[in-house]
This record gives structure tokens, C-alpha cells and sequence, in this order.
């Protein structure tokens, strides 16, 4: 019956891995049921342009592609770059920004993702130069305490890639599968 | 100029005062007393007023006092410039997310909202305010890069404990009760997947803020992992991590050795490390140095080998020319703990990452066959 077919099929990756620490195997069915609870706990509203009366999908995405670029720039592990996407989300979800000001809470949630996730973050002044100076030190610093209230200091959250990982362990892809899984997300 | 040369004219009151920081915080916390103070912030007892409870306020960021981080690795020195430090970032971002009765409780995060509003702040921030490096932050209503971390209020630790009781360690009952608590909150943080990074009984200089805390309000010995400072979340599988963490001697043999991919296992090392010293009242392995704490764990578990570590020749500081001890006993090691509480003990120091017990399979170990009467019944002292 398909209940066997089941059974047969599946295969328990984790004990597989036993002999890894890195692979967490005695905690990692643990930790992805709550990271499914989680999820849902701290997520954006999808439909949030429709209450931001100056910023349309095309900006956003212009403005995630260049945080794109920022991460390459700074050799950011690709977390950061799905955390501060997480954190724009999230806090285009709960305040109107301005046209003008839309650059600065994306670098914004950048830097703080930058500080929570990267053993050695850019400074401040890195993150202030890859606007061409057009937002200052102190811009940032001052909207990284808005973009925190916003988020309530939430910032541990899981993203796509924290997902994705564990995947991409579990159905041990060749390389193709793994760039194109991860460009995708 | 003009603050620094005032601050160089008065010694900055150490003992009684809440050095600079205001009294009253946001109408809402009536600060009293420096507690502790540690690489990552200042601990102060405070009351809230509307319910008159005790509580925990740590000032985290803001003007130098946050210290330089040198422990920490993943962050540059707590610099206002610099905004909230990451460390901080990470402890209450983590610690918002842990609820359990072994994790000390965040009740509150906050600015001193007395101060200036942010935007115009920054308006305003052309003179050398941000740039300030004098301790306490003046007048003016508060430093701006301060943040205020407001905890259930728990006045005991288990070093603290082990000073007032020196017998404490030969409380079998006792040692057991804790060491039970200590590897459910840490079994709690790890479902969590959050490494802690820093679990230790020992505050330098007897100032420190304090990470095993205990409370013994209601004639209970209800224990508290806190000070999340240096604590992150980690990803399955884990990448790469900082190697500069976990305090010497309490560091196990994979960091010493310079390895970079490690996960839970570090935190059992140091949660043994923790026992061991509560039971035998000295730290397991005081060592001076990595080389020294190295050795010093190297001469009482014997000296470790390919066959007892696969993968152990992988690791960047490994040299095969280091000295080759055969171990001393567990009887030796751990003399006030029975059978059971030696095997656990020799369990959770498994050289090999990967072979050692994660605190899951730890609490199910036979050294805990009777703890339920335990729970049922609190040891007392």
C-alpha cells in the first residue's frame, strides 16, 4: 500500500549524520517544528504595498536586488541578506516610509542584520559609503533605533534560507541544484 | 572637552551612585544599586514601581562602558557610533525567543524615553555627542545608543552559593537537583537552537555578571541560565562560527584546538566544567592560557588520540608533539559523585564532538533515575 511505499521511502537523514555535530541531528527535528511555528509568528503582511501610498513593488524590488549587490560587495554570508529582507518586510508592513527614505530603512535593516548574523560586520561608515553618503552615520544609526522599535528587537526569526539548508542537506543535491534552489529563493 | 574634563575632576562613583544614569527610568523603574558589571554591560537593582516588584535592569551599548569585547570576537568594541553593539542585538533577540524556568526571564527592553526624540537627534547630531567616550553618559537626558534590559530580579548565583556554603558539593542531593536544571534549560535553548557560548559559574573578580543564577525566594534552589551576551542562533547544519568564544576555562578541547564548525556539544563541556566545580568546590581546568587550559585537560582525561577523535589531526592547532598524558580516575576527578554522576561526568567531557551526550540524552541518563522526588521535594541546604 502507498502507507509502505511511505515508510520505505522515507529515509532518516539525521541518523545518517550522527557522527557530525555540525549537523545537529539529535535537535534538528526539534528545532524545524518549532521553526514552523515561528515562522507564522513573525511574518510581513504580503499585501502591505497596498497601504504604503508612495512605494510600488517595482521600488522594492529594485531596492532588494541592490541589497543584493551590497551583500556581495561586503562578501555578507547569505543569511544577512535574507534576514534584512525580513526585517524591510516587516517593517513596510507596520510604517509608511517615504520615497526618499525607503533606501535608508533597507540599508538600515541591512546593518542591523549584518550585526546579528556576521562574526565581523561592516562598520557603520561601510554601510553609510555604499550609499554614495547619501544617508550619514548618524541617519542610520537614528533609523536603526526606529527599524528596532518596529521589530520589537524580534530579529531571530527563520527565513527561506534557514529552510532551505536544511533541504538541501537532506536530498544531498550536486552543485546545479544548490545554486539554482538558492537563487530562487 | 568640556564633559571629559569634568569626569577627569570627579572619580565616577562607584559605590553607591547609579553612575549618571538617571534614578527614575521612564516613570516606570526606581533604579537602587549596582549588582554586577561584566564585559558586556551593567547590572542594576531596581524596583517597579507600579507593582513594586524587584527586578534586574543591565545597561547595554552607549558610552564605553559596554567594554571593548575582546571575549566576544564577533563585534568591535561597544562604540555608540556603532549603534546597538551586536552582542546586544543577539542577547535580546535571543532571549525574547527563550521561555522556560531554567532561562532567566526578559520582562522589557527600553530607551531612557526621556531623552531627546531620535530624529531630532540626529538632526542635531553634527557636534560630538555620538562621539563621546566618557562613561555614564551626562546630562542632557541620557546617552542616545543606551538601551535598558529589564529581568525578573534573582539574587543569588551559584557562585555566590558555593561561597556561603563551602560544604555545598557534598549536598549530593543538592548537586544533583541543579545539575538537572542546568541541562533542562540548556535542552530547552538547544530545541531552540541557540548556542549559549558562555556558561560558567565563575564572575572575574567576584563583580562579574553572572551567568548560573539561583533562586531561593520561597526555600526552593530554582536555577537561571542568563547572560545570553555572547549566545547566537544557529542553522542546520551549523556554518562556520567565531572561535574566539566560551571563557578559558570552560572552553572545550575543539575551540582550544582552533576549530571553526562546532554546535551544541561546547555547551555541555562547559555545563560539566560547571558541575564538576560546584561538586569538587575548584574549577576543573583553571588553565592560563588555550595551551595551558589545553593541557590541563589533556592531564586529567588523558591525552586524546585519532581513535578516540576521529578528525582530530584536522584541527589547525593540533600538534602531535604535545604532550602524551594517560589520565588520572574518574574516582579521582569527580570523588564527591557516585557512580552514576562520574559516568555523566565522563559522558559530557568526550573529547570527540560528535560522541559526546547532548544535554537531551543527559537528562535521561541514569544519574537522574530518582530526580523525581527531587523536583517533587527541593533539596534544601
Amino acid at each position: 500500500s502507498s502507507g509502505d511505499l511511505r515508510k520505505k521511502a522515507w529515509i532518516d537523514v539525521d541518523s545518517l549524520n550522527h557522527d557530525d555535530p555540525q549537523a545537529v541531528s539529535h535537535y534538528a527535528c526539534a528545532i524545524f517544528e518549532y521553526l514552523r511555528e515561528a515562522e507564522l509568528m513573525r511574518r510581513a503582511n504580503p499585501d502591505y504595498l497596498e497601504t504604503q501610498p508612495e512605494i510600488n513593488s517595482k521600488m522594492r524590488s529594485i531596492l532588494v536586488d541592490w541589497l543584493v549587490e551590497v551583500s556581495e560587495e561586503y562578501r555578507m554570508v547569505p543569511d544577512t541578506l535574507y534576514y534584512a529582507v525580513n526585517f524591510l518586510d516587516r517593517v513596510l508592513t507596520l510604517q509608511r516610509v517615504s520615497r526618499s527614505q525607503l533606501q535608508l530603512v533597507g540599508i538600515t535593516c541591512m546593518w542591523i542584520a549584518a550585526k546579528y548574523e556576521e562574526i565581523y560586520p561592516p562598520n557603520v561608515s561601510e554601510f553609510s559609503y555604499i550609499t554614495d553618503n547619501t544617508y550619514s552615520r548618524e541617519q542610520l544609526v537614528a533609523m536603526e533605533e526606529e527599524v528596532l522599535r518596529h521589530l520589537k528587537y524580534e530579529l531571530t526569526v527563520p527565513t527561506a534560507k534557514t529552510f532551505l539548508r536544511r533541504l538541501l542537506q537532506v536530498c544531498s543535491p550536486d552543485d546545479q541544484l544548490h545554486f539554482v534552489s538558492n537563487y530562487l529563493t | 572637552m568640556a564633559t571629559a574634563a569634568a569626569a577627569a575632576a570627579y572619580p565616577p562613583p562607584r559605590t553607591s551612585a547609579t553612575d549618571g544614569l538617571p534614578r527614575l527610568l521612564n516613570n516606570k523603574y526606581r533604579l537602587e544599586r549596582r549588582v554586577g558589571e561584566g564585559t558586556y554591560g551593567v547590572v542594576y537593582r531596581a524596583t517597579e514601581l507600579a507593582s513594586g516588584q524587584t527586578v534586574a535592569v543591565k545597561v547595554r551599548g552607549g558610552a564605553g562602558r559596554g567594554g571593548a569585547g575582546t571575549v566576544g570576537g564577533e563585534m568591535r568594541p561597544d562604540d555608540s557610533e556603532e549603534g546597538v553593539p551586536s552582542s546586544a542585538l543577539r542577547e535580546i533577540a535571543l532571549l525574547l525567543e527563550l521561555r522556560h524556568d531554567n532561562v532567566v526571564r526578559l520582562r522589557e527592553v527600553t530607551r531612557d524615553l526621556s531623552r531627546p526624540d531620535p530624529a531630532a537627534a540626529a538632526a542635531a547630531a553634527a557636534g560630538g555627542r555620538y562621539s563621546s567616550g566618557a562613561g555614564g553618559g551626562g546630562g542632557g537626558g541620557g546617552d542616545s545608543a543606551q538601551l535598558f534590559l529589564v529581568f525578573d530580579f534573582v539574587d543569588m548565583d551559584v557562585h555566590r552559593l558555593m561561597q556561603l556554603y563551602p560544604a555545598l558539593g557534598a549536598n549530593a542531593a543538592l548537586v544533583k537537583y541543579l545539575t538537572y536544571q542546568l541541562l533542562c534549560g540548556l535542552d530547552y535553548c538547544h530545541r531552540r537552537r541557540v548556542l549559549h557560548r558562555d556558561l560558567k559559574p565563575q564572575v572575574e573578580g567576584g563583580w562579574g555578571v553572572r551567568n548560573l543564577l539561583v533562586d531561593v525566594r520561597g526555600g526552593g534552589h530554582s536555577l537561571k541560565i542568563a547572560d545570553f551576551g555572547l549566545s547566537r542562533a544557529f542553522g542546520v547544519p551549523v556554518r562556520l562560527l567565531s572561535p574566539e568564544v566560551v571563557t578559558l576555562w570552560y572552553r572545550p578541547p575543539e575551540l582550544l584546538l582552533g576549530g571553526r564548525l562546532y554546535g551544541s556539544p561546547v555547551d555541555v563541556w562547559s555545563a560539566a566544567c560547571c558541575v564538576l566545580e560546584l561538586s569538587n568546590r575548584w574549577p576543573l581546568f583553571p588553565g592560563a592560557t588555550e595551551i595551558d587550559t589545553l593541557l590541563k585537560i589533556f592531564e586529567k582525561l588523558g591525552s586524546p588520540d585519532e581513535a578516540t577523535w576521529p578528525g582530530l589531526a584536522d584541527l589547525p592547532h593540533w600538534r602531535p608533539q604535545l604532550p602524551r598524558y594517560p589520565g588520572r580516575s574518574w574516582e579521582e576527578i569527580a570523588p564527591r559523585l557516585d557512580p552514576a554522576g562520574r559516568d555523566l561526568m565522563r559522558r559530557m567531557l568526550t573529547y570527540d564532538p560528535a560522541q559526546r551526550i547532548t544535554a537531551a540524552a543527559a537528562l535521561r541518563h541514569p544519574y537522574f533515575a530518582d530526580i523525581g522526588p527531587l523536583l517533587e521535594r527541593p533539596p534544601q541546604l
